[in-house]
């Protein structure tokens, strides 16, 4: 869980492991989260998930989009998450403010203060997708 | 004042990889070591990423990779459309010339991470800023 005591620098900080299909949302909440003090873990899939949990990794949140591909969308993720990694928090999300907005809570209980409202991270992504909407076609 | 901003600015890699293990393994390990890194698990989230004019300085990418284009396809696209990006290419099996064919660098897997740290500063011409 978050470090409460931002002046220990004996405590690792906390894993988030965000699952996210779209690669300019996945981006831009791991940077947030960064910024915010957090190890980010990044991944597509429900299967990712499995795969790093079957690891020495150590994840305490699992920051996961709803709408996923794969054998697993969210909720199933969120299911097996709590039958074989009781430990793991998970914070399910579904679209690109609810996103961020969640992020911005985990920024919230983070070790740093907070850099960006969660209405910035959202105005990022949008910049973002806008650039690649308007970009020349390759 | 622009080009003070260029000197003192994070590289950034764009690392490319489809197994999520070594991908977050190369990314945090680059990240450690002082460059700023940008994570795609395969060619079409990379071509996204460049879509949308986000700094990358160079591209690390694996070669076999799911999707309609691979490592391969990624590099020569990279050559034609954004020539000033440095290409790394990886992968298990011999496609070292290839990989020369395509204007990118290569190196075999399995391969360490500082080893790729090095290949990656000479490319750049900048040594990591921490110890690995």
């Amino acid at each position: 869980m978050p470090v409460d005591d931002p002046s220990s620098s004996e405590i690792p900080p906390s894993t988030i492991l965000v699952v996210e299909p779209d690669i300019l949302v996945r981006m831009t909440i791991a940077d947030y989260l960064r910024s915010c003090g957090y190890r980010v873990i990044e991944a597509v899939t429900a299967d990712d998930v499995v795969t790093v949990l079957g690891t020495e990794h150590k994840i305490d949140i699992v920051l996961t989009e709803v709408l996923l591909s794969g054998s697993m969308d969210g909720f199933a993720l969120a299911q097996w998450l709590r039958q074989n990694h009781p430990a793991v928090d998970v914070v399910l999300t579904s679209g690109i403010a609810k996103a961020a907005e969640q992020a911005a809570d985990l920024c919230d209980e983070g070790p740093l203060e907070k850099p960006y409202h969660p209405q910035e991270v959202v105005r990022r992504i949008n910049i973002l997708r806008e650039r690649r909407r308007t970009a020349p076609q390759a | 004042m622009a080009s003070q901003e260029e000197a003192t600015r994070q590289p950034a890699v764009l690392v490319v990889e489809d197994e999520i293990l070594i991908r977050s393994a190369v990314a945090e390990f680059l990240r450690n070591v002082g460059y700023k890194v940008i994570e795609a698990a395969d060619a079409a989230e990379a071509v996204a990423i460049f879509a949308t004019r986000t700094q990358v300085d160079l591209v690390f990418s694996d070669i076999n990779m799911p999707g309609p284009m691979d490592g391969l396809g990624l590099a020569r696209w990279i050559a034609n459309h954004h020539p000033g990006i440095h290409v790394i290419l990886t992968s298990a099996i011999g496609h070292a010339r290839r990989a020369g064919q395509s204007g990118a660098d290569f190196l075999s897997k399995p391969y360490r991470l500082a080893e790729a740290a090095r290949r990656i500063a000479s490319l750049l011409n900048d040594p990591p800023q921490q110890d690995a």
